[in-house]
């Protein structure tokens, strides 16, 4: 019996935390009765292409929201790490892999200024990365003048177009691997403990001894190192770095943060759920293209869908207090 | 039938899994202060909640001067003339006292433009009405919370409300506050107002009240006059069972050990001179009113604040710390707003319970969840949290177990140091004394703990020392059983 209530709970948490599970399976079963193409194989894996470049920046979008924060330069932080590895590879010709490292911590370099401004200068989030989303983006097109650089070293090309086993893509089993050790940090270390109560009540974290400034602008490191790693398998897939690289990133791993259930008020929220929620609006997307819906409607839909689940999120939030 | 405010009738609300009002039936006379107790939980405010159109009720009948009301939203109880000094004032900060008395209610000319002259003249009228001091022209936030508060009643008055609802007006006002605030509701029931007043503190109620009725786990257990009632009575009604009269200070020997001193403390403004020795195994009570800098003398030694000159001394050994090395040293806070700084209340209780002291069950670097979850259990179990168990979200908790969740935090940590500041603020009776109980624990665990108090009865028993501040600096001290009330007040002020 209690073995049973046990089980039953388990099972209603996880409908609770993975629902968004539940409606993706709903959502393709909708798309492939319209369209059965939309099942073939090489559309299944271009959609899990897609998510996977997304996923991984909705993972440092998540991080940031379970602390009760946001980053708005992501999608321009992908946009020019990629064009900055891009640049060491091909202009300077630095080793290849080398300029991928220095585009990271460029990435990351990005992210450790917006923790300074808004954990120690005190700028709101949402104006900081604002902000920041224009200087990234003024930057990436002043090292080349809006061109494109293309193609790219050869020896890259595995992260974004390599498979595993000649079948899983590399970089799907990438996103995977950085969920599950987010997921793992999250759970069974100190710091995802801390990033959790930070977003639940950050004076009731800093009366219990938590540096918070610390970890804040940790978590916009660590988002900077996940746009980092999403530009490098980009420009690989892309075997280009382009202007329009990583453009309403950040929005798509909001909008896949939030419909994971990832709450905008912080301290709440599973990460692999986040995964599920990109896959989402991609499939969603992709499905719209595949039976030739407006790309105008379309976005008219994707600033729908994240607008529709913030305020799921804000009437439960209301809810619970 | 005519001088019945309020009529409740078999009132009954259910939560998912609670039931907070069991069929609840309660006679409110006009012109009269009606306490209404009960500890945490009992259902007070939810009744409150009712009557002020926050909650529909799921049965149950309400009329109001004999009238049979239905209130779908708030404002419908305030055109039935009810209103709620609730315990956090809605007041706009940056407006002054005439503005926050009439927003939401203007008055107009002819014209249709607003009638600042005759809304200035009326708040004039209406303070001194109440017989206070008060210029409606100041912004409310330079003002003092007891002066807020009477903004507020003024705002409910301008309202033409005839039934005020008082919840806990007196939590954050100190003894001089109180006797004004006192006055008021006097002056207040002598009009012709009816008066709700739910507190606490027994003083009051038998100072104040003329009618008492009675909640304890949502039922209505009894409603009469006070005349008739003891205080031994009210409390046994209020919790249930007899409460032994015991005695609640620990008879420990204190050590001559100064564990914490502070030499010459001064922060600008907040604390002048401050010299104070703490020894090991003693519970120093600091006395004063709200503003008297103990909350600020406190943080200082925590290194919350910076001191512009002396020194604090840890063990015999200047320290110039923040608060995290504080902490590393062995001081705990248990904060004066626990919901805001204590608690991280959509958290569970174990999660709450282990943040301070998260290190002690790391493994290799790791959370052990299962070692965690013991940990949590334990200290449920030592401190007599009521809980369903310790993974239920700390909101869902009463006042006196959220705090008791506070104290399990500091306990885990090993603080040898343990400042409380009000402990026993929103906490009910039954409540009280198991904190009191907890005090003493402490101690006869070795360690040393620093009560902030504005109830001096709870000071004058528990603590062995009483430093008493005024305006910055500490201005008495007794050893326990030289204090009273009378003399710590005469201190204060």
């Amino acid at each position: 019996m209690k073995i049973d209530t046990k089980i039953g709970s388990k099972v209603k948490s996880f409908t609770r935390d993975y629902s968004i599970v539940l409606a993706l399976i709903v959502l393709m079963i909708a798309i492939t009765m319209a369209d059965s193409r939309f099942l073939r194989v090489s559309n299944l894996m271009n959609i899990l292409l897609q998510t996977s470049t997304v996923a991984i920046v909705a993972l440092g979008q998540a991080l940031l929201l379970i602390t009760g924060q946001l980053d708005l330069s992501l999608g321009q932080n992908v946009c020019l790490s990629g064009f900055i590895s891009a640049y060491f590879m091909e202009m300077l010709e630095l080793g290849p892999w080398l300029s991928l490292v220095i585009g990271i911590l460029v990435a990351m370099l990005v992210g450790l200024i917006n923790g300074l401004l808004t954990t120690i200068i005190g700028i709101p989030p949402f104006i900081t990365t604002l902000g920041m989303q224009l200087v990234c983006q003024g930057c990436a097109k002043l090292i080349t003048s809006t061109k494109t650089i293309a193609p790219l070293d050869k020896s890259i090309k595995v992260i974004g177009r390599g498979f595993v086993f000649d079948t899983i893509p590399v970089s799907v089993v990438l996103m995977i691997v950085l969920y599950a050790l987010m997921a793992f940090m999250m759970k069974r270390t100190r710091m995802g403990r801390y990033y959790y109560e930070i977003g639940g009540n950050p004076e009731a974290a800093y009366f219990a001894g938590i540096n918070v400034k610390l970890y804040r602008i940790l978590a916009f490191v660590i988002a900077g190192f996940f746009a980092g790693v999403s530009a490098c398998v980009l420009i690989s897939r892309l075997d280009s770095a382009n202007i329009a690289n990583g453009t309403g990133y950040e929005f798509e791993a909001m909008i896949g943060a939030v419909l994971g259930g990832v709450s905008q008020s912080g301290g709440k929220g599973k990460i692999f759920a986040a995964m599920f929620g990109v896959m989402f609006s991609v499939a969603l997307f992709n499905g719209m293209t595949l039976l030739n819906v407006n790309p105008f409607v379309q976005d008219v839909f994707k600033g729908g869908i994240l607008l529709f689940a913030m305020g799921v999120d804000a009437i439960r939030t209301k809810q619970a207090v | 039938m005519n001088d019945i405010a309020i009529q409740l009738e078999h009132i009954t609300k259910t939560f998912p899994g609670v039931k907070a009002l069991d069929d609840v039936s309660i006679q409110i006379q006009r012109g009269t202060v009606h306490a209404l107790v009960g500890e945490n939980g009992a259902g007070k405010s939810t009744l409150i909640k009712i009557l002020s159109g926050i909650y529909q009720p799921d049965a149950g009948d309400i009329y109001i001067n004999g009238k049979k009301k239905k209130f779908k939203v708030p404002v419908e109880a305030q055109r039935a003339g009810i209103s709620v000094v609730h315990q956090e004032f809605k007041l706009s900060e940056t407006l002054t006292v005439t503005e926050n008395i009439f927003l939401g209610n203007l008055i107009y000319t002819k014209a249709k433009l607003v009638n600042w002259k005759e809304m200035r003249k009326r708040a004039e009228k209406m303070i001194s009405d109440l017989q206070v001091e008060l210029d409606p022209d100041t912004i409310v936030q330079t003002l003092s919370v007891a002066k807020k508060q009477i903004v507020e009643i003024c705002k409910s008055i301008s309202r033409e409300a005839s039934i005020i609802i008082m919840d806990e007006p007196s939590a954050t006002l100190t003894e001089r506050e109180l006797e004004v605030l006192f006055g008021i509701v006097r002056t207040l029931r002598d009009s012709g107002y009816t008066i709700i007043y739910i507190s606490h503190r027994m003083d009051e109620i038998f100072g104040l009240a003329d009618n008492i009725s009675v909640l304890r786990d949502g039922c209505h257990v009894a409603t009469m006059p006070v005349a008739e009632v003891t205080r031994d009575k009210l409390i046994t009604l209020m919790v249930g069972r007899e409460l032994e009269n015991e005695f609640i200070k620990h008879n420990c020997s204190i050590s001559d050990e100064v564990i914490l001193e502070a030499k010459k403390v001064s922060r600008a403004g907040v604390l002048q001179d401050i010299d104070l020795q703490l020894r090991k195994g003693e519970v120093l009570g600091i006395a004063g009113l709200v503003g008297a800098g103990r909350t600020e003398l406190a943080r200082a030694l925590l290194g919350i604040d910076k001191i512009d000159s002396g020194e604090v001394l840890y063990k015999g050994q200047p320290v110039k710390w923040n608060f995290r090395t504080a902490i590393k040293n062995g001081l705990g806070l248990v904060p004066e707003d626990r919901k805001r700084f204590g608690l991280s209340l959509q958290s569970t209780v174990k999660n709450n319970i282990t943040l301070t002291a998260i290190d002690k069950v790391l493994e290799w670097g790791l959370l052990n969840l299962r070692k965690e979850y013991k940990y949590a259990e334990w200290y449920v179990e030592k401190l007599r949290v009521v809980t369903p168990s310790v993974e239920t979200k700390v909101m869902n908790l009463s006042g006196g177990n959220q705090q008791k969740v506070v104290i399990a935090k500091w306990l885990m940590a090993d603080s040898e140091i343990m400042i409380l500041d009000e402990p026993t603020r929103g906490v009910d009776v039954g409540a009280k004394r198991e904190l009191y109980g907890i005090i003493k624990d402490l101690i006869e665990q070795g360690k040393t703990v620093i009560v902030i108090s504005s109830e001096m009865p709870e000071l004058l028993s528990i603590c062995d020392r009483i430093v008493v501040m005024s305006r910055g600096r500490l201005v008495g001290e007794f050893a326990h059983g030289e204090g009273t009330q009378e003399k710590i007040l005469s201190l204060c002020v």
